[in-house]
């Protein structure tokens, strides 16, 4: 049934190209041209490939899509919601504000080589009897651009903030449609590259990881999703750097990039671009750039030979030439690489090239296909990129799992993200007031107590006082993460201090670590809590928030030291030690090794060493203390670990007071 | 209710219980039935009486394919007294089936008319043994119903039930009449055989019950004779008793005799003689001798109904009575603890106490009885140990001992995740709902001597306190991870070998300080395929050593089409294989089934099943394929009377090239790769040759219909010299029947050797699914 109707599909195609041939499309003109649909104006976009709808009373979106090498089908289920290039804040509950509210039209620009749509939308921040107010006055304009001889649309988003605002938000871009124009429940696949390979699902296969719709570890911006059967479908290309999450939806209807929350200044913007692009001929993808679509497969004897074939068809760009150099690498022993001599695919156009290759030696199955991709355009510049896939091959579990039911076989390397961050122009950390505290509490660190800590300093004062507490989760091979963090600067530098416990790197990433640098670059006060997970074991050293503390610890872990029960002693007398006694000798059991900064004091050690070192790395920072002892080690009896001394609660309190410079406590 | 009382209540729920053979006894009698071929009742419900020349009253009743269940006409009826083995037999003839496949079935209650309770018995119909051109008497096999031995009144029903999706025809089953038979009023009969434990330790004292009806108007005096049987001849004659029983009462007679080696399946057989000395009846049930019960499992492994939360009393005893009947040995209980080994006992007084794996409350009182009921039926109760210590107990102990953990070389430990300890800590609130993963995990380093005491302690603890009889590891060991550190970095282990020496090292240091506290504690692993083993010899052979339980969940995998083991053949030599391996290193193979729950289709469970149990394996996790309805048989239940031939330490696989045996027969009749020598309980060597009428596709789950081949005929079995020594006897080990008209029977069947030249031979008639050939020398 489905074989006739994907030969009726064929000669439609055939018509259809025949058709457009004779009306002039294979000039290469695109046309931009009006629709009236329910009464509302909506805009026809269409080239030799692909005739597509806007429709600004439909949130902007593509409510159309038609690839015509993929048989002309339509490609958006008819039904309200569906669409390309949907517009979602992920903090609103879905469908959100803007997906079906009415967009302001603007043709741009009308010419035979390229025709360009505007639609713009001034967030209102009202959803469902929930008010945003970091939403609301966001301006949204939405670009798209269909060019002659090119299959490719682009949609840009930009978010402008108001004049005299900040604002504060996560974009969400929804891609909901039917690959090959039908919903197939086995055969519509959806691709999305991780670290643990190519994601391959459909709405059955779900697997040892669960159904996997969101791809956290996601390693770069395009996803795909196909009907392997009819080997079409669409691409979708977005900005990694931008990118939170890749998700595809449960019913693996959709591809949905979700970006990092978005800080913006007062009149600052941000922009999402991304790069819808329909292909054929393709029954798997596992690379896509700008410039190329590929998709392979790969056999194995399990021994260390096979083969590979590889497809490519182009993307925005066309390359002139794209090199292709291969190589497979085991699993079991990285090593072990079969090295394979490069393939080449000349002037790069929509319709499917294949290559084949083979490989010898790369060790049993589990194998990982890796390729460093160079691309060519026209004017001679070359674009160098790379990808891979973990290839399961004969691998008795069946899956890139172990047996242990959690861990992956195989974890790639993620390439670093750039930040991108905008910023207020002006950074001046404790706005809010005195005695605002975040703390991120990280394993073990609940032996300190803070929150007693945090309440001798002050009266809570409601809707004044703010204090926030985030937590660290380590959840295996997927890394940490915190429950929260204020990655609005406004509500950042409200804070006085900053407490951070064993908050490894990969939670703070590489955005958080800016910011709270930032926020002792603006003033603001941090105390780092000594750890199992911290100094050394947090990944942080050498880190822009590192080069912020009195002390630097070393990159690889496990520099700390058992000290025998050592108990700490005053090195320096300083005013926030007033009031403390000292004589139930705490004592300390495990101690980070650091390097105390020059412009460190230390105030107490433990067996010389330091115990606690404060410092501020210029008049204008923030000061920062660092606990160096971690809250760990069972003592003998009649010995008074630090942290259940009676005092040290009051200890920390007037390390608090101290760290947002409030010395007329003492 | 106190300890005493409840376990009375036990035992008096347990008279239901029994394993009885499924086959109509000899004095059964018609004691109700209905004919459609007189029958009136107009059409209702999809269900029509139409002419049916083939049927012996000349109508029947005809049930098309319509998905789900209808009670059937003229098939109930009320205050039928009866007491004891009822089943019935339903004339069917059918159109349209395929294969193995579960489409139609009829099921039959019995409802206490005046306490409720409920009494089911089912049968299937499959073309395997029921065709369309005549009628077949079936029997109910599944559940035949074991009426209290007190005659009670009855309320009756019997439904239909079509299932499954059919596509391209339309099966059709006709039922011209249904009977359900009983004892009568004619002559005493045995109403129950009930050994009280379904496994007892040597020297243990075996207690079982018989009961006798008298339902005559007239004294009854005779005899109760009670026969043990196990291997392939003994009989032992082990009480026997006087007999008198006034007319219409039930006479109780209690028996007691010593549990002695061999360690074997068991059929306990009661016979009833008249005054005269004649037999008028029997009756049977099943129980086992072993030190550790799990050896003799054929049932599943898993105690499903003393699973957190549902620990109601009703439940677990329900629970308790099912394994019971179905002669459950082992009771694995998953995930079940406050903290692993963080600490398996929850606080002192704590009850319920959060725990398992995914965050549950827990009753520690129903964990108990749980545990207790399984022991009081024989069980071996055994408990699941994750292997990291988990939970908040585990989290103070890092606390209390950082140095005791393991880290990965990027310094990072097992897992933890704050917010559900702030939660936990929290968990006396009303508004408290639990998280959804454990608060923190880590692993111990199993090579330290203070951490492998701990380790101990935690495990003598929870099995003196609970009262489990052996543990079964899961993801962890006491394994030493190659390149895990201590806190301050050292290495634990530097290369794989190392890590494998001190791994078995360390298991072997920590059973030994168990045994000290608990010489019968027994062990089960996980992770003991040959694929996760390669580099692991040393660990691989102290986890097999002194009967350890090898649960290998790699299997469970084999389905996906990247497993090189997708394929029948490949899947039946890896499975008999790494068997053969395990047991001669000491261990108890069990490997898992395909998708944890058995193969997509009807015919790859009844293969697996087959496989595993031919090699030596006990079948998990919840018992083999069984249908005696397709003629298959009870496969369990044969490799259970007849466990010598399967489960011994001496059975011994022969390679494909052995010259002890030829078989005559087509090529899809598997044989080959499933020759063993082994050794009877006697010690007579023997020889073993498993007949299996291969799956129709050669691989897993490509088999939709469950098709099966036609039985293979009359096949030669030669065997020859072994040492010298020609056999002396032979038997056929079957479940299914001798022939297919004939009704599926666990038995052992005498063959007559045929003398030829340096050889003997005997030729089985039939070969439907598997069968089993022994020669003894």
């Amino acid at each position: 049934m489905k074989r006739a109707r994907d030969k009726r599909n064929r000669i439609t195609f055939y018509g259809v190209a025949l058709f457009l041939a004779v009306l002039g499309f294979a000039f290469g003109d695109v046309k931009l041209a009006e629709e009236t649909i329910e009464g509302q104006t909506a805009y026809r976009l269409e080239n030799e490939r692909v005739s597509l709808l806007v429709n600004p009373a439909q949130g902007g979106n593509v409510t159309s899509f038609k690839d015509k090498k993929g048989g002309s089908v339509e490609l958006v289920h008819q039904v309200p919601l569906k669409g390309l290039c949907m517009d979602h804040f992920q903090t609103q509950r879905w469908p959100g504000e803007m997906l079906a509210a009415a967009y302001t039209p603007k043709v741009i620009k009308q010419s035979p080589a390229e025709c360009v749509l505007q639609v713009s939308y001034e967030v209102k921040g009202d959803w469902q009897s929930a008010s945003f107010p970091r939403l609301s006055g966001l301006l949204l304009e939405k670009t798209y651009t269909l060019r002659a001889g090119n299959p490719v649309l682009e949609c840009k988003v930009k978010f402008t903030a108001p004049r005299n605002e900040s604002k504060l938000f996560s974009y969400w871009l929804q891609n909901v449609f039917f690959a090959g124009g039908q919903y197939e429940e086995k055969t519509d696949v959806s691709f999305r590259p991780s670290i643990r390979g190519v994601r391959r699902k459909t709405l059955r296969d779900n697997d040892r990881y669960g159904r996997e719709d969101w791809v956290n570890d996601f390693s770069d911006g395009w996803m795909a999703l196909l009907d392997t059967k009819a080997k079409t479908g669409l691409v979708v290309l977005s900005d990694y750097h931008l990118m939170n999450c890749s998700y595809a939806n449960g019913g693996n209807v959709s591809l949905e990039p979700m970006y990092r929350i978005q800080y913006l200044p007062p009149k600052g913007s941000a922009e999402y671009i991304t790069y819808i692009v329909p292909v054929t001929g393709l029954d798997n993808v596992v690379a896509a750039s700008e410039d190329y679509v590929i998709g392979y497969n790969m056999q194995s004897d399990g021994k260390g030979s096979g083969s590979v074939e590889l497809t490519a068809v182009r993307a925005l760009n066309a390359p002139k030439k794209l090199a292709l150099d291969p190589a497979v690498v085991s699993v079991d022993d990285s090593n072990q690489v079969a090295k394979i001599a490069p393939v080449v695919f000349e002037n790069l156009g929509e319709a499917p090239q294949i290559k084949k290759i083979t490989f010898a030696g790369a060790g049993k199955d589990p194998l990982v296909l890796r390729v460093r991709t160079t691309a060519e355009a026209a004017d001679g510049k070359t674009f160098e990129r790379s990808f891979e896939d973990y290839y399961n091959g004969t691998y008795a579990w069946g899956e890139n799992i172990q047996v242990d039911m959690t861990t992956p076989c195989y974890v790639g390397k993620r390439p670093a993200q750039e930040m991108r961050l905008q910023k207020p122009e002006v950074m001046q950390a404790g706005k809010g007031g005195r005695y605002n505290f975040w703390y991120g509490e990280g394993f073990m660190d609940n032996m300190y107590d803070i929150i007693s800590s945090i309440r001798l300093t002050s009266r809570f004062n409601e809707g004044k006082t703010l204090w926030q507490r985030a937590f660290v989760a380590n959840n295996g091979a997927f890394g940490n993460r915190l429950s929260a963090f204020p990655y609005d600067y406004d509500e950042l530098l409200k804070y006085n201090v900053i407490i951070l416990g064993g908050v490894k790197a990969d939670a703070l990433n590489a955005v958080g670590i800016e910011m709270l640098s930032d926020f002792i670059a603006a003033g603001g006060g941090m105390v780092v809590l000594g750890g199992p997970m911290a100094y050394s074991f947090s990944g942080l050293a050498g880190t822009k928030l590192e080069e912020m503390w009195p002390v630097s610890s070393s990159k690889s872990p496990f520099a700390i030291k058992p000290m025998g029960d050592a108990v700490i002693e005053v090195a320096e007398k300083v005013p926030f030690l007033q009031d403390l006694d000292w004589s139930r000798a705490p004592r300390v059991k495990y101690l980070h090794a650091v390097t105390v900064k020059p412009w460190g004091k230390t105030v107490l050690t433990v067996a010389g060493k330091p115990f606690l070192v404060i410092g501020q790395m210029d008049q204008n920072k923030g000061r920062v203390a660092c606990i160096l002892g971690a809250p760990i080690g069972a003592m003998d009896r009649g010995k008074t670990p630090f942290w259940e001394w009676s005092d040290w609660k009051y200890l920390v309190r007037q390390l608090l007071w101290w760290a947002e410079r409030n010395d007329f406590n003492f | 209710m106190n300890g005493n009382a409840e376990a009375k209540l036990i035992v008096s729920v347990m008279v239901l219980s029994l394993g009885l053979c499924f086959m109509a006894k000899a004095g059964m009698e018609t004691v109700w039935s209905h004919d459609y071929g007189t029958d009136k009742a107009k059409d209702k419900a999809n269900l029509e009486i139409v002419k049916d020349k083939l049927a012996p009253g000349g109508k029947a009743l005809r049930l098309p394919f319509v998905a789900g269940s209808v009670n059937l006409p003229g098939c109930n009826a009320a205050d039928l007294l009866l007491a004891g083995p009822v089943t019935f037999v339903a004339h069917v003839r059918a159109e349209g089936l395929i294969g193995l496949s579960q489409e139609f079935s009829l099921k039959a209650a019995l409802r206490d008319q005046k306490d409720g309770e409920q009494y089911e018995a089912s049968t299937m119909v499959q073309v395997t043994r029921v065709p369309s051109d005549k009628y077949v008497a079936l029997t109910f096999h599944v559940g035949l119903i074991q009426l209290p031995a007190e005659p009670k009144r009855y309320r009756l029903s019997i439904a239909r039930g079509w299932a499954g999706e059919v596509k391209d025809r339309t099966p059709v089953v006709w039922v011209a009449r249904i009977e359900m038979k009983a004892n009568g009023k004619k002559a005493a009969y045995i109403s129950e055989v009930d050994p009280d434990k379904v496994c007892y330790r040597p020297g243990q004292e075996i207690k079982t019950r018989v009961s006798v009806v008298n339902p005559t108007e007239t004294l009854f005096e005779g005899m109760v004779i009670v026969e043990e049987r196990y291997g392939l001849e003994t009989r032992n004659v082990v009480a026997k008793q006087q007999a008198r029983i006034e007319p219409g009462k039930v006479g109780e007679f209690s028996f007691s005799w010593k549990a002695e080696r061999p360690e074997a399946g068991r059929e306990v057989h009661v016979t009833l003689l008249d005054n005269a000395g004649n037999p008028i009846d029997n009756n049977n049930a099943y129980f086992g001798i072993a030190r550790d019960p799990s050896f003799l499992v054929t049932t599943g492994q898993f105690a499903g109904g003393m699973y957190p939360p549902a620990l109601k009393l009703k439940s677990q005893i329900r629970a308790a009575r099912q394994m019971k009947a179905a002669g459950q040995h082992r009771g694995e209980v998953f995930s079940w603890s406050y903290c692993e080994l963080g600490s398996f006992m929850p606080p002192e007084g704590e009850d319920p106490y959060l725990g398992r794996q995914m965050p549950t409350w827990v009753s520690l009182k129903g964990m108990k009885r749980g545990v207790r009921l399984m022991k009081e039926i024989g069980m071996t109760p055994i408990s699941y140990l994750a292997g990291p210590a988990w939970g908040i107990a585990a989290y103070e102990l890092y606390q209390r001992h950082p140095e005791w953990f393991v880290y990965s070389e990027g310094g990072e430990i097992g897992m933890y995740d704050m917010e559900n300890r702030a939660k936990y800590m929290r968990r006396d609130d009303f508004e408290f709902v639990p998280y959804n993963w454990c608060l923190f995990w880590g692993e111990l380093d199993a090579t330290n001597p203070e951490i492998r005491r701990y380790i101990a302690d935690q495990i003598i603890k929870v099995a003196k306190e609970m009262g489990w009889e052996g543990g079964r590891w899961d993801v962890w060991n006491m394994g030493v991870g190659m390149g895990s550190r201590t806190i301050v970095g050292k290495l634990i282990a530097k290369t794989g070998e190392e890590a494998d020496r001190l791994t078995a090292e360390s298991l072997r240091a920590l059973k030994e300080m168990v045994a000290k506290a608990l010489p019968d504690f027994t062990w089960g692993y996980n992770m003991v395929a040959p694929e996760r083993n390669a580099t692991t010899p040393l660990t691989m052979a102290e986890k097999c050593r002194g009967g350890g339980w090898l649960l290998d969940e790699t299997v469970c995998s084999y389905y996906k089409k990247t497993s090189p083991y997708h394929y029948w053949a490949a899947y039946r030599d890896r499975i008999i294989g790494w068997n053969d391996h395990c047991r001669k290193l000491g261990g108890i193979y069990n490997p898992y089934p395909l998708r944890r729950g058995g193969g997509k289709y009807p015919v790859d469970r009844l293969y697996e099943s087959i496989i595993c149990q031919a090699g030596g394996g006990r079948y998990g996790a919840y018992g083999p394929y069984e249908n005696e309805a397709g003629l298959v048989g009870r496969i369990g239940r044969m490799v259970f009377r007849y466990s010598e031939l399967f489960f011994g330490w001496n059975y011994d696989l022969q390679k494909e090239d052995q010259k002890l045996v030829q078989v005559d027969a087509p090529e899809t009749l598997w044989w080959k790769q499933m020759i063993f020598r082994n050794k009877s309980h006697a010690g007579r060597p023997q020889t073993i040759v498993h007949l299996v009428n291969s799956p129709v596709s050669e691989e897993v789950e490509e088999n939709p219909g469950s098709l099966v081949r036609l039985p293979v005929t009359n096949v030669k079995v030669t065997c020859f010299k072994d040492e010298g020594q020609l056999p002396q006897k032979a038997w056929v080990v079957t479940a299914e029947p001798m022939t297919p008209d004939g009704e599926p029977e666990v038995q052992a069947v005498p063959m007559k050797l045929a003398k030829e030249k340096g050889a003997v031979s005997v030729t089985v008639p039939s070969v439907l699914f598997w069968k089993v050939v022994v020669f003894e020398y």
